[in-house]
């Protein structure tokens, strides 16, 4: 789902203001979310932080098909928000996006807002409908739905935003964009929210510590 | 979860065995740009190794393997410097 530079940007001056835009929206966000790390954890996740972006990273790269001739790997936001909660989640996230972008070409300059948005702020801010759906549960099955759900949610919103946002570049605009995107990511969501169930019901089987942002539903209010 | 370097040779090993089995299709938005056979514009960027692949090496699952190294190292320094400037003192 990574916009590059070439999408974003178009003959049309308004894709400009929408690539504009998103740098804005995401630096208000990660301005937000680093006030909110500093303050939200009393021990240091430092090592969580560098294990987890590191593991995301890595497992971006491996692509699985999906259909239709298409692949999808996981974006890991919900994944991330579950061990490390919302905030140093979208930090995270953005640091993988970064190292992307610049290194590895994978996803644009000018659309690094949009994809600070799509991926980190949007998977970070699942966090929030986990603990809508638990509420104060500790049941196992619940916990494991509720992960599926956010994730499978957390990649079509993503989807959603990055339709509206390349369908200047596109000739028949929002309407070829928005519907496409969607379908395909409903489908490639399913293996996000697969992957990241089984990933975060068996860490919490191993090593239920490692779950921070998990141990943080019940202390943050909303 | 002290053990970063354990869990960094995991998740190379983790690459290494998933990589010669990763999908080379085109992911979600790439397909929507092939179905309405939209041009991309130039990007302006091209990166330091493009396509998660390093021009001298010909095996595109080592080429890609190495990169993949190169790139969880970095991404999993940068984060341990993120995480100490935000929080200097915390306790472990």
């Amino acid at each position: 789902m990574h916009i590059p530079d070439g999408l974003i940007i178009t003959n049309e001056p308004l894709s400009i203001l929408g690539a504009i835009g998103m740098w804005l929206i995401s630096f208000i966000f990660l301005y937000w979310s680093w006030k909110k790390t500093k303050i939200t954890y009393s021990r240091s996740i430092t090592s969580l932080l560098g294990i987890s972006s590191a593991f995301i990273f890595a497992a971006q790269m491996i692509h699985f098909p999906v259909i239709f001739g298409t692949s999808g790997h996981l974006v890991g936001g919900t994944f991330l928000a579950t061990l490390l909660g919302p905030y140093a989640a979208i930090l995270s996230m953005t640091i993988v996006l970064i190292m992307q972008a610049v290194i590895f070409a994978d996803g644009g300059i000018l659309a690094f807002g949009a994809n600070v948005f799509t991926m980190a702020i949007i998977g970070g801010l699942s966090f929030f409908l986990i603990k809508i759906i638990m509420r104060n549960s500790n049941n196992k099955s619940r916990l494991a739905s509720s992960v599926f759900i956010s994730s499978w949610l957390s990649v079509v919103l993503g989807a959603l935003v990055a339709g509206l946002l390349i369908s200047p570049a596109f000739p028949g605009g929002i309407l070829t964009t928005v519907p496409a995107m969607l379908i395909y990511h409903a489908l490639i969501g399913i293996g996000e929210g697969a992957i990241t169930a089984i990933l975060v019901t068996s860490i919490q089987k191993i090593q239920p510590t490692a779950m921070g942002g998990l141990n943080l539903l019940k202390e943050i209010s909303m | 979860m002290n053990n970063k370097t354990g869990i960094f040779f995991l998740i190379l090993v983790f690459l290494a065995i998933f990589l010669p089995f990763a999908s080379n299709l085109p992911d979600g938005l790439e397909r929507v740009v092939e179905n309405f056979g939209v041009k991309e514009q130039n990007n302006f960027w091209n990166g330091l190794m493009a396509d998660y692949l390093i021009e001298s090496i010909n095996n595109p699952i080592i080429s890609t393997f190495i990169s993949g190294t190169i790139g969880t190292f970095i991404v999993l320094i940068a984060a341990l410097i993120l995480g100490r400037t935000i929080q200097p003192d915390k306790p472990q």
